[in-house]
């Protein structure tokens, strides 16, 4: 066997590969890239960023590999600017997706410097209520290319009431191949049920892991005031009151909504124009934000409620 | 220069959270690593330092350090306006004359910056591990030097400074603290449901308590001394728990409860409609049976 053969070899048992067809199974998180993402999603509402890092293969799972997550930046908020301006222009999508590369692209090329590995596999996002999925994060996580991309999400105003509400995702294959072929916006919503899909299962939940390195583990050593009791006190009322606001808006906007879908069915069967899918598709989203607001309600009250009966059992 | 001596230096865990990782990525043959901090002044005089960036270390070449100092720095501004230069970071803590051009190269920055920051801070952190414990210092600098002639040279002078965590932080760092726990050579934790982490919160104070009891019970059995300051933390304590009647206190938990259970059935209700909304939808698409 010649020496370059097995260099090779050794290279390839050093390096595993990872199959084209592997899915992403879960997500492990550095501490950096944890606290990064808390400190911008508590700064503006609808932060976004690039999370960098490295995939390997699950040595758990075949065909499934682990995202190794140890940077990130954060985006500028290049659509509130071109909502907001004085001037009265607005910038295109088109332009802020452009803005959006060259801005990652900078900041790509600067931490290389630094040895951060510059793989974008994933994006995180401020969520309020839960609410995960709409189409701008569809167009955003799509931007990424990258079928084995992830998602992280954190909830700062629900993280203030319990523990951190972290969550990741990855894209259903079945989204995935459907999205390849046609604009998101334009998939008809017969293609989504053949496929089994609804606004739930497009991103689907993995397991999520928080990891320290050694350095840090020293430093949180010598951390002051270790226990966090200030989630003991009693539900907060304002949060729920938050959230039920927020549900009777979109219960609203989703009663104008079918009262215009009724409007367009009673044209369709007088003149055969079709509803549009766009707005079908709205519909859809509308109901699953809605959904999403009624299981943080859920959870948020299956928090509530022990700790009602806890007082009043401490009380006698 | 009187002011100066009251400032007290806030640091954010992720500051030094970024200042670790940047060290852990150093290149082979380089001993420190220099940073710019990024931060904001409180009303009060505060400084806060609420962020930072990892600048190539290379005293040679102070212009190339400049260059990506101003190049990451306009990246960060698009990000959060709010935040400028307060300073830069270094993990070597030997602070000396090496540090005088990278100080005076920021006094520039700091200016430009237009907020009345006399000196920048500069921020150690000692990586090396020698003292068994991360330990950190924060200095500011003046001018050496007689009447207007030209400085001299600078005199580095260290400053108060915490670690402070805000309640947004809290979370985060309250995972990451769990994961330490665990004792592993590469401590990792997945987040918990709100439920669990009631629990957590539990067994801690149960945990205080005991520890409080301990305290009270050797004090009463003459073991100890007792300490005329615990023990006016302890009544301070106790005197907070509010004292409520209980047909109040029971009246107060109805309402609660109820105005909970009827919310929780309010969104039971809407889930139902919409899976009913979605089967109809489904019908008219593929034209299924229900």
């Amino acid at each position: 066997m010649s020496v370059a053969a097995a260099a090779a070899a050794n290279a390839s048992s050093a390096v595993p590969t990872i199959p084209n067809d592997a899915i992403l199974g879960s997500v492990t998180i550095d501490a950096l890239v944890l606290m990064r993402i808390i400190k911008h999603c508590n700064e503006s509402p609808n932060a976004t960023g690039h999370i960098l890092g490295f995939q390997t293969p699950d040595p758990t799972q075949a065909n499934t590999i682990v995202s190794n997550l140890s940077h990130c930046y954060a985006l500028p908020n290049l659509g509130a600017i071109s909502n907001n301006n004085s001037w009265g222009f607005s910038i295109s999508p088109a332009q802020i997706r452009d803005d959006k590369i060259a801005y990652s692209s900078s900041m790509l090329d600067a931490l290389v410097d630094f040895n951060v590995e510059a793989n974008v596999f994933g994006l995180y996002r401020a969520i309020q209520f839960g609410e995960v999925v709409s189409f701008e994060v569809i167009d955003d996580f799509l931007a990424l290319e990258h079928p084995t991309a992830t998602m992280i999400t954190y909830d700062p105003i629900r993280s203030q009431h319990g523990a951190a509400a972290l969550r990741a995702f990855r894209i259903s294959k079945e989204f995935l191949s459907l999205s390849a072929a046609k604009d998101i916006r334009r998939i008809p919503s017969e293609d989504y049920a053949k496929a089994g899909l609804t606004f739930d299962n497009i991103f689907e939940e993995i397991p999520l892991t928080i990891r320290n390195s050694a350095l840090v583990s020293a430093f949180l050593f010598d951390m002051p005031n270790k226990t966090n009791l200030s989630q003991l006190s009693l539900p907060d009322n304002v949060y729920f009151e938050r959230v039920i606001d927020a549900l009777a808006d979109r219960i609203n906007d989703q009663t104008h909504l079918t009262a215009s879908m009724r409007q367009y069915g009673g044209r369709y069967l007088h003149n055969k124009k079709a509803v549009t899918e766009e707005s079908r598709l709205n519909a859809l989203l509308q109901c699953t934000q809605i959904e999403s607001y009624c299981k943080q309600v859920s959870q948020f009250a299956g928090q509530a409620l022990p700790k009602l009966f806890l007082a009043k059992g401490d009380s006698q | 220069m009187s002011s100066l001596t009251s400032q007290i230096v806030k640091i954010s865990p992720m500051v030094i959270l970024s200042i670790l990782d940047h060290f852990t990525r150093r290149h082979v043959d380089q001993e420190y690593v220099i940073g710019t901090l990024l931060g904001t002044i409180a009303e009060n005089g505060d400084i806060i330092v609420s962020n930072c960036f990892a600048i190539p270390y290379n005293v040679d070449a102070i212009n190339d350090v400049e260059e990506s100092h101003r190049t990451l720095l306009s990246l960060f501004r698009k990000v959060n306006k709010l935040e400028f230069v307060i300073g830069w970071y270094t993990t070597d803590t030997d602070i000396g004359s090496s540090h005088i051009q990278l100080q005076n190269f920021f006094s520039k920055e700091c200016r430009h910056a237009g907020k009345d920051l006399q000196r920048p801070i500069v921020l150690t952190v000692d990586t090396s591990l020698k003292t068994n414990s991360i330990q950190s210092h924060v200095y500011t600098s003046s001018n050496i030097g007689v009447g207007d002639s030209p400085s001299h040279g600078l005199f580095f002078s260290s400053l108060a400074f915490e670690i402070t965590t805000t309640s947004e932080d809290r979370p985060g760092l309250d995972l990451l603290l769990q994961a330490s726990e665990t004792g592993e050579a590469t401590p990792s934790i997945e987040p918990v449901s709100d439920f669990h982490y009631l629990k957590r919160c539990l067994a801690a104070l149960d945990n205080h308590l005991a520890v409080i009891l301990d305290y009270v019970n050797a004090v009463c059995k003459g073991e100890i001394e007792g300490n005329p300051l615990i023990g006016r933390q302890i009544s301070h304590v106790l005197s907070s728990i509010p004292q409520m009647p209980a047909d109040e206190l029971e009246e107060a938990f109805n309402t609660d409860l109820q105005d909970l259970l009827m919310v929780v059935y309010l969104s039971k209700l809407t889930r139902h409609q919409l899976s009913i909304a979605r089967r109809l939808q489904n019908v008219i698409s593929l034209g299924r049976d229900l």
